[in-house]
Parts: C-alpha cells; sequence; structure tokens
C-alpha cells in the first residue's frame, strides 16, 4: 500500500492571543492523486488544517509528516513548499506590483536557475490557464475569475505533487467559480497529482472524491463517495 | 525577470520615498566628496609646493604642531649642512600675513643666496638682489587678486616692501604666497634668528631615507621627514583631515538611519506580500537578501547621484571667481570608487534589520495582514 502523502497526527493548535482552540486533536490523511475537500463553518479550523498540512503553521501538538517524514523547521518546510505544494488563496494573494508573467515566476527562484527557463515555463502556465494574452498585465487590471486563474498558474509553477486551495472560489460569483473548479479539476485529472480544497460550500466539496467536516477543530465526518 | 528586478519593483512602490532616500544618500556622499576633496586638495598644495622648491627632507621643531610657530635656531642650518649627503640646506621662515587691509596669506621668508630661490618661477620683474631687503615676490594668483604687478608697494603691518617679481607654482598655496627675504620677514615678524623649518636638498635623492636617518640622528630636538610624508605629520593638515572624515562619518550615519527608517517602513507596508512568498516557499534566507538587494540598489544609486554632486559642487567651487586660486580639490578615480563601494555597502547594512524583521515574520500572520 503507498503511504499517504501527508499525515495529520493528532495535531492540535491553541492560539494563545484569543485564547482559543482552533483545532483539537485532529488525525487527517492526504493520499497520493486524490480530491479531497475539506469543509466546515466559518472558525471551525479548516484553514488552520490546511496552513499545518504545508507547515505554514506549527501544530501545538501533534506531528505533520510529508511522505513519512516529519518536518520540524521553517526551513525544512519552505523546501518542501518550493518545490512539492501549490497554494492557492481565496484572496488570491498576488504581488501587486508585478505582472502576470512575473507572478507566476515567483516561486521558481531557486528551483528554475536560468531566467530564460523560468520564463519560458511561465508562458506555457498562462497558456495552459487561458492567460497568454493577459501576461503584460498587473493583478489589478485583472477580473476576479482571471485572478485566480492566475494564481491556480503560480501554484503550478514548480510541478508540485499537491496543490492546496483555501476557498478559491470564496470571492467569486457562482459562474466563475465553476470554470476555476473545472480548471482545477482538469489539471488534477490530466496532470494527476493530489487536491486539496478547502470550502465551506457544500456543492464545491461534493465535487471531491472524499469530503472531511470539521465543526468546532474537530472532525465530524468523513466520508469517501 | 531576475531576482535584483523584484527589488526594483519594491523600490517602485513607493517611488517619491526610494527618490528621498536616494537624495539623503546622494547627499551624504556628496558631502564626502566635497569635504575630502577639499582636505586633500589642500595636503596636496602643500606637497606641489614643497617639491617644487627641490626639497627632499623638512627638518622642523621636534613635538611641534603649528608649522607656522618660529621656534628654530636659524644658525642650525650651517651644522645640518655638514651632515653627509645634504647638498644645500636652507633655513626659512613661514607666517601667515594679513596685508592690504583683508588679505591673507602664507609669507616665506628666505635666506640670501639659498637654493629656493632656484626654484621661482619669474612671470613678471625679477628675484630681489644681492642685499636687498626692502623687496617681495608675489604669487601670481595673488598679484591677479590684489591687482599688483612689479613696482607696486605691498601694505604689509610694518612695512611696505616694493614688488620686485610676480611667480607661479604649480600649487595653489603658493599661487598666492609671497616669498621675502628672510632677514626681511624675520624683522617683520620680530624674530631675528629664528626660523621655521629647514629645507634641506640631499646629494642623491636614492638616498634620502639615510640622510634622514643621519639628521634625526644628529639633531634629536628636529623632526626631519621626506616631503611626502610631510602632510601626514602635520597636524594642522590631520585636523583638516579629521574634520572632513568626522563631517562625512555624521552625514553617512544620518544616510544609515534614512535606509534603515525606509525599508523598515517598506517591511512593515509589504508584510503581506513577504507572507505570500513564504507561502511559496521562498526561505528566510531569500526574502532576507531581497530586503538586502533593496538596500544595496538605495545606497548604489545614492552614491552615483552623490559621486556627480560632489563632483560637479568641487568643480563649481573651484571655478567661481571669489575662490579661483584659493582652494584646490584633489579627488581621483580610486576614491570615487571606494564611496560607491562604501556607500553601497551602507545601504547593505542599513537594510540588516529591516530584513531580519522580515525574515522573521509569521507567514501566517503575515498573510492576514491588512
Amino acid at each position: 500500500m503507498t503511504p499517504s502523502l501527508i499525515i495529520a497526527e493528532r495535531v492540535s493548535r491553541h492560539y494563545t492571543t484569543g485564547r482559543c482552540m482552533a483545532l483539537r486533536d485532529v488525525s487527517f490523511h492526504v493520499d497520493r492523486n486524490e480530491h479531497v475537500a475539506i469543509m466546515g463553518p466559518s472558525g471551525s479550523g479548516k484553514s488552520t488544517l490546511l496552513h499545518l498540512l504545508c507547515g505554514l503553521d506549527r501544530p501545538s501538538t501533534g506531528s505533520v509528516q510529508f511522505e513519512g517524514q516529519e518536518l520540524r523547521t521553517p526551513s525544512e518546510w519552505a523546501a518542501v513548499r518550493a518545490r512539492r505544494i501549490g497554494f492557492v488563496f481565496q484572496a488570491f494573494n498576488l504581488l501587486p506590483t508585478l505582472t502576470a508573467r512575473q507572478n507566476v515566476q515567483v516561486p521558481m527562484f531557486g528551483v528554475i536557475a536560468k531566467a530564460q527557463d523560468r520564463l519560458r515555463r511561465a508562458d506555457e502556465l498562462l497558456a495552459r490557464v487561458g492567460l497568454t494574452d493577459r501576461a503584460g498585465h498587473r493583478p489589478s487590471q485583472l477580473s476576479g475569475g482571471e485572478k485566480q486563474r492566475l494564481a491556480i498558474a503560480r501554484s503550478l509553477a514548480n510541478k508540485p505533487d499537491v496543490i492546496l486551495a483555501d476557498e478559491p472560489t470564496g470571492n467569486l460569483d457562482s459562474c466563475t467559480s465553476n470554470e476555476i473548479l473545472d480548471l482545477l479539476e482538469d489539471i488534477h485529472c490530466r496532470e494527476g497529482g493530489t487536491l486539496v480544497i478547502v470550502t465551506h460550500d457544500a456543492s464545491v466539496a461534493q465535487r471531491a472524491k472524499r469530503i472531511c467536516r470539521l465543526k468546532d477543530g474537530r472532525i465530524v465526518n468523513e466520508k469517501g463517495l | 525577470m531576475r531576482f535584483w528586478t523584484l527589488a526594483i519593483h519594491n523600490l517602485r512602490r513607493r517611488p517619491l520615498r526610494s527618490l528621498l532616500t536616494v537624495l539623503g544618500i546622494a547627499m551624504a556622499v556628496a558631502c564626502l566628496v566635497v569635504l575630502v576633496g577639499l582636505s586633500r586638495g589642500l595636503e596636496q598644495a602643500w606637497l606641489t609646493n614643497l617639491h617644487a622648491r627641490g626639497t627632499h627632507l623638512l627638518a622642523i621643531q621636534k613635538g611641534t604642531v603649528d608649522l607656522l610657530a618660529a621656534s628654530l635656531d636659524a644658525g642650525l642650518g650651517e651644522r645640518i649642512g655638514r651632515v653627509e649627503g645634504v647638498q644645500a640646506v636652507a633655513g626659512a621662515l613661514a607666517e601667515l600675513l594679513s596685508f592690504e587691509e583683508d588679505f591673507n596669506a602664507i609669507a616665506e621668508g628666505w635666506p640670501e643666496g639659498c637654493h629656493l630661490w632656484k626654484s621661482v618661477q619669474l612671470v613678471q620683474g625679477r628675484l630681489p638682489g644681492a642685499g636687498e631687503t626692502n623687496a617681495v615676490l608675489l604669487g601670481q594668483s595673488a598679484a591677479e587678486t590684489l591687482r599688483k604687478r612689479p613696482g607696486d608697494l605691498l601694505k604689509l603691518w610694518g612695512g611696505t616692501p616694493v614688488i620686485v617679481g610676480v611667480f607661479r607654482t604649480s600649487g595653489v598655496l603658493g599661487n598666492n604666497s609671497l616669498i621675502l627675504p628672510l632677514a626681511e620677514l624675520q624683522r617683520l615678524q620680530q624674530c631675528p634668528g629664528k626660523v621655521t623649518a629647514f629645507h634641506i636638498r640631499v646629494n642623491r635623492p636614492e638616498e634620502t631615507a639615510a640622510v634622514q636617518a643621519r639628521l634625526q640622528t644628529a639633531f634629536s630636538n628636529l623632526s626631519v621627514m621626506p616631503t611626502e610624508s610631510v602632510a601626514d605629520n602635520n597636524q594642522f593638515l590631520r585636523l583638516i583631515r579629521a574634520m572632513a572624515w568626522s563631517f562625512s562619518v555624521v552625514a553617512g550615519v544620518i544616510a544609515l538611519v534614512v535606509v534603515l527608517n525606509t525599508l523598515l517602513m517598506s517591511v512593515i507596508e509589504q508584510t503581506r506580500e513577504i507572507g505570500i512568498l513564504s507561502a511559496v516557499g521562498w526561505q528566510t534566507g531569500r526574502i532576507m537578501a531581497l530586503i538586502l538587494w533593496e538596500g544595496l540598489l538605495l545606497g548604489f544609486f545614492g552614491a552615483l547621484l552623490g559621486l556627480g554632486i560632489g563632483v560637479g559642487g568641487l568643480e563649481g567651487l573651484t571655478s567661481l571667481p571669489r575662490m579661483q586660486g584659493l582652494i584646490e580639490a584633489e579627488v581621483n578615480a580610486r576614491q570615487l570608487l571606494e564611496v560607491l563601494v562604501a556607500a553601497t555597502l551602507l545601504g547593505v547594512l542599513g537594510s540588516l534589520y529591516p530584513a531580519w524583521r522580515a525574515a522573521r515574520l509569521d507567514p501566517v500572520e503575515a498573510l492576514q495582514y491588512e
């Protein structure tokens, strides 16, 4: 049996500032090439779990393993995020002063050595998400759907094993949301890899093969379709 | 896209602030170039003056701070002249004089018939004749400023000698000086039999060091030095140099604070972007490098602009009609390169703390920063 790609083992996350427990003793795993949704209402701890899965945040207790290895330092996690994990945010989180083409190249520093190779790869990815003609535009000149497609292109920069998407349709209308979900699923199906989507929207979650429901920092239900 | 272009993009987010920072560094650099350029110009003028007179060694009172303070017995020159390797010696008196009401210049008194007179390049008139005491030679710049020519009288405190000639040297200091027979200057300054320094010519220039050593051994009350090191041993020039560097250090510290402030504000404003960089896998070292690049670029462009302003300012100052012939600037490519490197490093130094702050940001908190 192939080991899981990411395993969170009995993780809790306690925030001292708000005196709240965002996650309570949660165990969760992400297998290779699966499409999984983490669903729950606002404040249920789903984004916190996503942050723990990619090492952006560290658990107060418990451990997170990537490919069976427990990564302890921010530096180890940064290296994994750079090469193995792509991240898509609800608020797009693009760099405002850079063009679309430059935004896609940002994660490639330190991974792809030559500037011309980075440029070539960025153009490939912009073509993949249908933004070739918007390559020279800044994020402020793009629509919401285009921004999210650009964010997806950026997440694919270094051919990651897994894409973690935190409410990727949260800032979009229903039509554009479907386009974005179609794009993410198309990438997942055609290029393989793992897709983890955090959402509070049941219709978005329904498109995943497995749904993990969170409430008050605990997993209350987990089922595969 | 190259890494450093990201730094340029960040600096262009706030173009006015970046420009003002560059200007702050530029003014500090310009200040350094002007002050150091002028102090080195003065040193150079001093040395040029000595070289032009064919002096290899200069002997002054040991421990003296003021080279213009007459304290040596002129009779010592005869004993110095007897030391092996010495070709000629001239005990000279130098004083800062005020004449023609508001003109200040160095007046030198030279003994009659000494080797120093041979170095004078006359452009008008003649040298003082044998036994002629009431005569003076005027430097070309001083003559032009005072509109004097041979045959005119020069109003000095205690007398009005006749200008018998106008001379030219390669240094600005010499061109603004005047030369009198030693006895006349001693009379005017009321210090008969005294000199301020002995100008020594050696038989063979390659043996200068050996002659210096012999003189130093023979005359323990004298400080004997080659003309090249006069500037290093001159307290007055050292003081000017120290003041120039002190002002420059203060200007540098101000520039450092300006860079630090700019980049610290920039880091705070870019908190969210730094969180994004962390989320896409940038190591803290790379994030720090980005901020350091910003400091480096601010320092580099500030230095370039400052060098331009400084060199232009020196040119402007020395070409002003009121300043012409009074001050001289000395800057060379190596000094400018050193300033460029130092200011660029200053920019990096100023960005160290902001870079450290950026590297310490918590990525999740940074991503939530509004």
